[in-house]
């Protein structure tokens, strides 16, 4: 199978499943109750007129399958509605708040991602070191830490203790550092940035490090050394471009996790974030916002991991398409 | 008499072993201990053991791919074990090695010409001479420059070890070392590959150590042999020699013990029983004694020093002049 013919086929899968979530996320909403009973619940001089009124502004009149084509038709063209609670157009809430997300996770995918590498050749070179022990010793206990002991214990320490670094937020309301809003706005970054670091950090040291050792006792890198090559080229040519392939799933499922892990970094930090944001309209029962912002992050997991299974076929020649 | 192209002088590759909490050391596997051999220009010396004796390791470690502990490697007159980093690379153009497995052997991400190519770029070469080195090292295999753009898993077995072996003979070495070179192959395609491997020390002059546990294989390939028994050799003879009139109890265990389809190959010598030792706990004295039917009081206490026999026979057992003085008979009755 050609991979054009490939990559159709996944296409196809990956709307499929988009399509089956919003079925299941229209029925799961339809079956906590009419909203229009929530939202005027306990509200003093509420008469049949205006029940009826509301119900028809909202759209709530029609069948069951009325509605969901009418709110499949509009989330296709990406329009989501209005926020209940705060009167703005869901989309440009995803995206604003969405941006604010983004602004932390990559770089703490990125930086780690980095890191990771340089520990896990450190280690896997000096395979049952003290190195190599102490390594997998502190990935181990980074991997098992529940997210938000962490950041608390950063804030406790450079923000209470040492008083050097921002405890909250994405930027100063007033006075901002050193008077630039650039600056300030990097300076808020560190916290929740050095968290998830140090998380990824972990688990993607834990993988790699392992993936390395393996790859390192073939005879294909004895064949390279024999060659003459130097150990350098060796670990980073030849050893790492092999050892980086379960690495590579683990990222897609970062990638798409990152809202999923999101609502954890976000409240330790008060960071106005999709994740935060998501949570705040649970709370408040705001059906447009969670609707659109569950879509949009099934939307993206799904493309995460389609975006995965291309890289795959792209990084390893061995893979059949099927 | 020529000089010989590799000269190894009482070899050791010894591993420590830590055991427990506090990875206390616990002793040491000798691996390789106190190997001596030699390999002339165009000669194959085949060495032959069973798994666990230490041959691959004394593969790896002629050619310091494994770091010996003690002892003398000598290669076209270098001393290989106190080469400086680069000069170590330049001797790596004339030595090289040929895998067992050529599924584990190839790295999967990169195309055949890269893998053969990359010697060339390693040493230095243009671009010109390693597209043309590479086309013309996949022909002189038999697959012929049209696999260059290839991945690995698109070979079968046979073709892989192909490309193993082109990847060995870029940039015309001297010597090869083929650990196991056909084990893993399929019975059909072995023949065509050690067929490939002759043809080519004939073409190119090349030197072979040629780890084996083939029995016959090795009487088809061999100039020399070399039996090794827990990290020592413990008989040496030339090929035609040794399968005549093997000395060593263990050496004509396995030739017993070999399958063959000529009943009258088949010795009197019992089948080797029991286990190889341990050999981070080696026997005392002969360290094949606990499973040599003719062990004395002198096999279990003193180690026997490998003694030459004939010319070129060297033989490590107390027993051995007895075993030659027999050999007549053995030799008639083998007609």
């Amino acid at each position: 199978m050609g991979t054009a013919r490939y990559i159709t086929r996944r296409l196809i899968f990956a709307v499929c499943l988009i399509w089956g979530v919003s079925v299941i996320l229209f029925a799961m909403i339809n079956a906590i109750g009419n909203p229009i009973e929530i939202l005027l619940a306990e509200r003093p001089g509420i008469t049949d007129e205006i029940i009826e009124s509301v119900t028809k502004y909202y759209g709530l009149d029609g069948s069951v399958t009325d509605r969901y084509f009418t709110w499949l038709w509009a989330i296709v063209r990406l329009d989501f509605g209005t926020s209940i609670i705060y009167n703005l157009p869901v989309s440009e809430m995803l995206v604003i708040y969405g941006m604010e997300t983004l602004k932390i996770q990559i770089p703490g995918i990125v930086i780690a991602l980095f890191v990771s590498v340089m520990i896990s050749v450190l280690a896997a070179t000096r395979q049952y070191s003290k190195v190599d022990f102490g390594v997998i010793a502190g990935a181990m206990v980074g991997h098992s830490l529940p997210g938000f002991l962490l950041g608390i214990i950063l804030i406790l320490i450079f923000s209470y203790w040492l008083g050097i670094l921002p405890s909250y937020g994405a930027y100063s309301t007033r006075n901002p550092v050193m008077g630039s809003e650039v600056i300030d706005g990097l300076w808020h970054m560190v916290l929740p940035v050095s968290m998830l670091v140090f998380f990824n950090t972990a688990t993607l040291t834990l993988l790699l490090r392992s993936s390395l050792v393996d790859v390192l006792r073939q005879d294909f890198i004895t064949a390279a050394r024999a060659s003459g090559l130097p150990e350098r080229r060796v670990v980073f040519g030849h050893a790492l471009r092999n050892a980086f392939i379960p690495v590579l799933t683990y990222l897609g499922i970062l990638f798409g996790l990152m809202l999923g892990t999101a609502p954890v970094t976000e409240t330790v930090f008060t960071w106005p974030g999709l994740g935060a944001l998501y949570i705040m309209a649970i709370q408040q029962l705001d059906y447009p916002l969670i609707m659109g912002a569950t879509m949009i992050i099934t939307v993206m997991l799904v493309t995460a991991t389609l975006l995965t299974d291309i890289a795959y076929v792209v990084i390893d020649p061995r893979i059949r398409l099927g | 008499m020529t000089a010989p192209l590799l000269e190894v002088e009482d070899l050791d590759v010894h591993f420590p072993v830590f055991r427990g909490p506090l990875r206390r050391r616990a002793g040491t596997v000798r691996a390789v201990d106190g190997v001596s051999l030699r390999v002339m220009p165009g000669e194959t010396l085949a060495l032959v053991g069973e798994s666990g004796c230490g041959k691959s390791t004394l593969g790896r470690a002629v050619l310091r791919l494994q770091e010996p502990s003690g002892g003398q490697v000598r290669f076209e007159g270098q001393d290989l074990l106190h080469l400086g980093k680069r000069d170590l690379k330049a001797a790596r153009r004339r030595m090289r090695m040929v895998f067992q497995d050529p599924h584990a052997s190839l790295n999967p991400r990169l195309r055949a010409a890269e893998i053969i190519g990359e010697a060339f770029t390693i040493h230095g070469c243009t671009r010109a001479e390693r597209d043309a080195g590479v086309a013309e090292l996949l022909t002189l295999v038999g697959l012929g420059p049209d696999f260059a753009q290839r991945f690995p898993h698109e070979f079968s077995g046979g073709q892989r070890q192909r490309l193993g072996i082109a990847r060995a003979l870029a940039l015309h070495p001297s010597f090869v070392v083929c650990d196991e070179p056909v084990s893993a192959l399929d019975v059909s395609v072995q023949a065509q590959i050690v067929n490939l491997l002759m043809e080519l020390q004939e073409r190119l002059g090349l030197s072979y150590l040629f780890i084996s546990h083939d029995l016959h294989l090795v009487e088809f390939i061999a100039d020399r042999v070399a039996v090794m028994y827990l990290g020592r050799i413990v008989e040496t003879a030339p090929a035609a020699a040794l399968f005549a009139g093997p000395l060593h109890p263990y050496t004509r265990a396995l030739l017993a013990a070999s399958p063959s389809i000529d009943p009258d190959r088949r010795a009197a010598d019992a089948v080797i029983e029991g286990e190889l030792p341990s050999p981070l706990n080696p026997p005392s004295g002969c360290a094949f004694h606990p499973r040599c039917p003719h062990a004395t009081d002198q096999c279990r206490a003193e180690m026997p020093p490998l003694a030459a026999l004939a010319t070129g026979h060297d033989v490590r057992c107390w027993h051995a002049a007895d075993w030659m003085a027999a050999a007549p008979a053995r030799a008639e009755a083998l007609g």
